[in-house]
């Protein structure tokens, strides 16, 4: 307010007009951003790694609080809900005794039968537990953060689970940090099969909840209720791994309610199964 | 003349204010809060704080800063780089340039100012997303964002108009 009134006008002036230089420059800058992001994604994804790195130990710190927040709040509901809950574990227990039993047997019937077969068995897997850091994206995109990175062993392409279930692949590593792709996001496209039928198809996300099977073969017969699992195809997954069941089937769009959703999870497993990514890499060509 | 040094790093950052809080704002929209009620939507926070600062300190939110906070943005969030940028930049640039329009207006108007811009700046991603990605959003996830945005909005603000008094009060 010292100023004279006319050097202030001139200042403003002076101001205004390379905030505009600046706006457009940078509004240009932001198309060609995003067609940058568009032909080179190997350069977009070193720099995006690279302040993902940056930002896990503090998201890490951060989502704490916001956990122990989560937590009080599911422990309300689950009080609330605690009768109903207990009596349909009490059935489903009595439900999985039954089929520990038949696994049981199943198990044995299985090594007796491969020792007959000399079956080559598949790769064992190995896992890297890690924290969910960063639940990012919101309406657009299906991503989370997780503070394990190469340093880990986590590398591109491995499957990501929850539990027995998988939740989506791993899509970028950084050091200390890698971002999963989700089930649910339109990126993710993963083999699966329809246990029962063995009718294979590839899952593929769409943003919504629910994600669709794609090239299912026309006489499959998919049937609501039915269990989708990985289908092994392209080497990235192993087989068998659960991933939902049918929920819908309407005007030949098949959808798959996932075993797991997107707000439970809290530590997730990165699943090294010994097998390169999804890009086959120079594996020996059986068919020629 | 004595202090000349220490000043200017304070005067420097407290210059740094509104691009460090709307950083904040990224990184909390970031947090997994595992409320089945949330899922999968994320209020767009940093929109507020660009919208409050362009509103109430346009001259320390200036272009530059609405676009990095966007890149940095669309990189923890993992959008299509370059989408956030533009939308900030569309809320800071339409703001800056009605500068006199909110000079002493009511909260309620420039609240309205907000939800107007938010949606137009919204709408933008969503346009751009799904022109140059092939990525469309479930409606109504996006309109609860919005909404929760718009909703979220006084509650930033009264936090930002407290920390504004406290640190910038002498600039």
């Amino acid at each position: 307010m010292k100023q004279h009134p006319g050097m202030v006008g001139r200042l403003a002036t002076l101001r205004l007009l390379a905030q505009r230089f600046a706006f457009l420059t940078l509004v240009l800058a932001s198309f060609a951003l995003m067609l940058l992001g568009k032909a080179d994604t190997v350069l977009v994804e070193r720099v995006r790694v690279l302040i993902d790195d940056g930002v896990t130990p503090v998201l890490q710190v951060l989502s704490r609080p916001a956990s122990a927040v989560a937590s009080m709040v599911n422990a309300v509901h689950d009080l609330a809900a605690l009768r109903a809950e207990n009596v349909r574990l009490a059935e489903e227990n009595a439900r999985l005794m039954h089929w520990q039993t038949v696994a049981r047997e199943l198990d044995n019937e299985n090594k007796s039968l491969r020792a007959q077969l000399n079956y080559a068995p598949d790769p064992d897997s190995a896992f890297i537990s890690a924290r969910v850091v960063g639940d990012t994206g919101g309406a657009f995109v299906r991503s989370m953060l997780i503070n394990a990175g190469s340093r880990e062993g986590v590398r591109k392409g491995q499957a990501v689970i929850s539990g027995e279930n998988l939740i989506g692949r791993v899509a970028e590593v950084g050091d200390r940090s890698a971002r999963i792709l989700l089930l649910t996001d339109p990126n993710s496209n993963i083999p699966v099969v329809i246990e029962g039928s063995r009718a294979k198809a590839i899952l593929t996300g769409d943003n919504s909840d629910r994600p669709r099977l794609n090239y299912l073969s026309p006489n499959s017969n998919p049937a609501v209720g039915n269990r989708v699992v990985t289908s092994g195809h392209g080497g990235a997954f192993p087989p068998g791994m659960p991933v939902g069941v049918i929920a819908s089937i309407q005007d030949g769009i098949v959808r798959v309610e996932p075993f797991v959703h997107r707000y439970q999870l809290e530590y997730v497993a990165v699943v090294d199964y010994g097998l390169p990514g999804v890009l086959p890499s120079d594996q020996p060509d059986n068919g020629k | 003349m004595k202090h000349g040094v220490a000043q200017r790093v304070d005067h420097m950052v407290r210059q740094l204010v509104p691009a460090s809080l709307v950083l904040i704002l990224v990184l909390l929209q970031a947090i997994p809060w595992r409320l089945p009620a949330l899922a999968g939507i994320v209020p767009a926070l940093p929109m507020i704080g660009i919208y409050y600062w362009s509103v109430y300190r346009p001259d320390l939110m200036v272009p530059s800063v609405a676009f990095a906070t966007g890149l940095i943005n669309d990189m923890v969030l993992g959008t299509p780089i370059g989408i956030s940028s533009l939308a900030f930049l569309v809320i800071q640039g339409m703001t800056a340039s009605q500068t006199r329009f909110f000079n002493g207006k009511s909260f309620l108007v420039i609240w309205s100012g907000f939800a107007l811009l938010a949606a137009g700046a919204l709408l933008i991603q969503l346009v751009l997303s799904a022109v140059l990605f092939g990525r469309t959003p479930v409606a109504s996830a996006l309109l609860i964002e919005y909404v929760l945005t718009v909703c979220l909005y006084p509650v930033v603000s009264w936090l930002f108009s407290r920390l504004q008094l406290f640190w910038l009060r002498n600039e």
